[in-house]
């Protein structure tokens, strides 16, 4: 009889358990387990994580109450053989099961299963799980040890939010795409050609910052893509060198970083050291504790000359990153550095 | 249009929902001296196809309503007119290869007006 086995634990599968012809089965009744087999089962039934155990004999399954939502509507379960119960994926379990048999243990997240569970539809199921290898006394392998968490939903639901972010990004390019055709119908007659090519080039140098955006759901983006992307918009890589740890920073960061280099690379295509074809600049940050220094070198460039008008490009210039004004202009007679420093969470957080 | 009758110039044809984004498209390319067509769904853009045997490009927006989207007519166009170009472009920031014809080019919106002539010229060089 196996009433005395497992018998002060509570719950509906211990008591199962308890109630189960085992000798029915291929490891036979529960006199006859290896300690090691009732050990795992008891350890089981008691934890409330959800747990199954596999004999090696048959693959008979354990399970505690923890693990009944993960077999759904499927039917008599319980001392079945592993491989029945999930036959419709056991193609992707099997090699899994005979690792743990031959003493290699897994662990996989977000591992998708085409199961079937009594609903009706196959459905694709996704579950972080281990298998770990069950000993006896004298080391043999006697079955493995399953902890498991469903994680269908949340897998599900970052999909649909990636979904999300990537709709919104691209119905807000399609809106500045608009914008930049309004621009350019609304002032093709009236305004001075410059002025509408600024607003475009602004307007392209914004758009491709929110690309890097859109790429990250909208969280983050990578300074030295930034940058990179910042520049593209005006010169090739021959022509700029980059030097500093590859930050994260948010999203107004991000656009701030993005249009002040977007100003300066436009300033100097036109009049600094961009506008000759030797010309170069170095584009050189680093963090101190918990401020980021950037620096903005133009070098081999044309005779420098202070300019006189202050347009657009000079002000958002001078307001700095993330709006902080600590901006520091040096009109070099070697070239035109630019420095610029702003509190790092300030960047990294908004 | 002086510049449209160079011999050389090529016929491009825009297909676009959108008007304002049509008519963009078609300044750009008709100041840099293209003769331009212009369609606002894939059906139109076939019928004129098939009448316009001067066409060398096609510029093709991807979201439209109508029979078939503009990466739909991009193969169709592919399959029926081997020699056209195909230049395709959307809100999306990237397009897979493989729903791409050969020799097809992507941009996404919006795209600068050199980026779209330099496409051009270069598909047509």
């Amino acid at each position: 009889m196996t009433d005395r086995h497992f018998a002060n634990v509570n719950g509906a599968l211990a008591s199962e358990i308890r109630s189960f012809d085992w000798a029915s089965t291929d490891i036979g009744p529960v006199d006859q387990w290896p300690m090691a087999l009732k050990t795992a089962v008891a350890l089981m039934l008691d934890s409330p994580f959800p747990m199954a155990v596999v004999a090696k004999k048959g693959l008979v399954l354990f399970y505690n109450d923890a693990f009944v939502p993960i077999l759904g509507n499927k039917e008599r379960t319980l001392g079945k053989s592993f491989a029945d119960v999930w036959s419709e994926a056991w193609s992707d379990i099997a090699p899994i099961v005979d690792k743990a048999l031959k003493g290699e243990a897994t662990f996989v997240e977000n591992f998708p299963l085409q199961v079937s569970r009594g609903f009706g539809e196959h459905e694709t199921a996704f579950f972080t799980f281990s298998y770990s290898p069950l000993r006896d006394e004298f080391g043999e392998i006697i079955g493995f040890v399953d902890t498991v968490i469903e994680t269908t939903d949340a897998v599900k639901a970052r999909a649909h939010a990636r979904e999300l972010a990537d709709e919104l990004g691209h119905r807000l390019k399609n809106t500045l795409a608009l914008v930049q055709a309004l621009a350019s119908q609304t002032l093709a007659q009236a305004t001075p050609k410059s002025a509408v090519k600024a607003f475009d080039a602004r307007l392209l140098a914004l758009s491709k910052a929110h690309d890097l955006l859109v790429r990250e759901s909208w969280v983050n983006a990578r300074i030295r893509a930034i940058v990179e992307g910042a520049l593209s918009l005006h010169i090739d890589e021959s022509r700029y060198r980059l030097s500093g740890p590859d930050l994260t920073l948010g999203p107004k960061g991000s656009l701030s970083l993005a249009m002040l280099l977007h100003e300066l690379a436009t300033n100097a295509v036109k009049y600094g050291a961009l506008s000759i074809p030797n010309g170069r600049v170095e584009i050189v940050w680093r963090v101190d504790e918990t401020e980021l220094s950037l620096e903005w070198r133009e070098l081999d460039g044309p005779q420098v000359v202070t300019p006189t008008k202050k347009g657009l490009g000079s002000r958002l210039i001078s307001s700095g990153l993330a709006g902080t004004g600590s901006t520091k202009i040096d009109y070099n007679s070697s070239g035109l550095k630019a420095s610029f420093r702003a509190p790092l969470a300030m960047l990294r957080d908004s | 249009m002086t510049r449209g009758e160079r011999k050389q110039a090529a016929t491009v044809l825009v297909v676009e929902d959108e008007p304002l984004l049509l008519f963009h498209a078609s300044d750009i390319l008709e100041s840099a001296g293209y003769k331009v067509l212009t369609a606002s769904n894939a059906d139109a853009a076939l019928s004129l196809l098939a009448i316009h045997s001067d066409i060398t490009v096609i510029f093709t927006d991807i979201d439209m309503p109508g029979s078939m989207d503009g990466l739909t007519l991009a193969l169709a166009v592919r399959d029926r007119w081997p020699p056209i170009e195909v230049i395709v472009t959307s809100g999306q920031i990237r397009v897979a290869d493989e729903d791409l014809p050969s020799r097809g080019v992507f941009f996404s919106k919006p795209y600068a007006a050199k980026e779209l002539i330099g496409t051009v010229r270069r598909l047509t060089a």
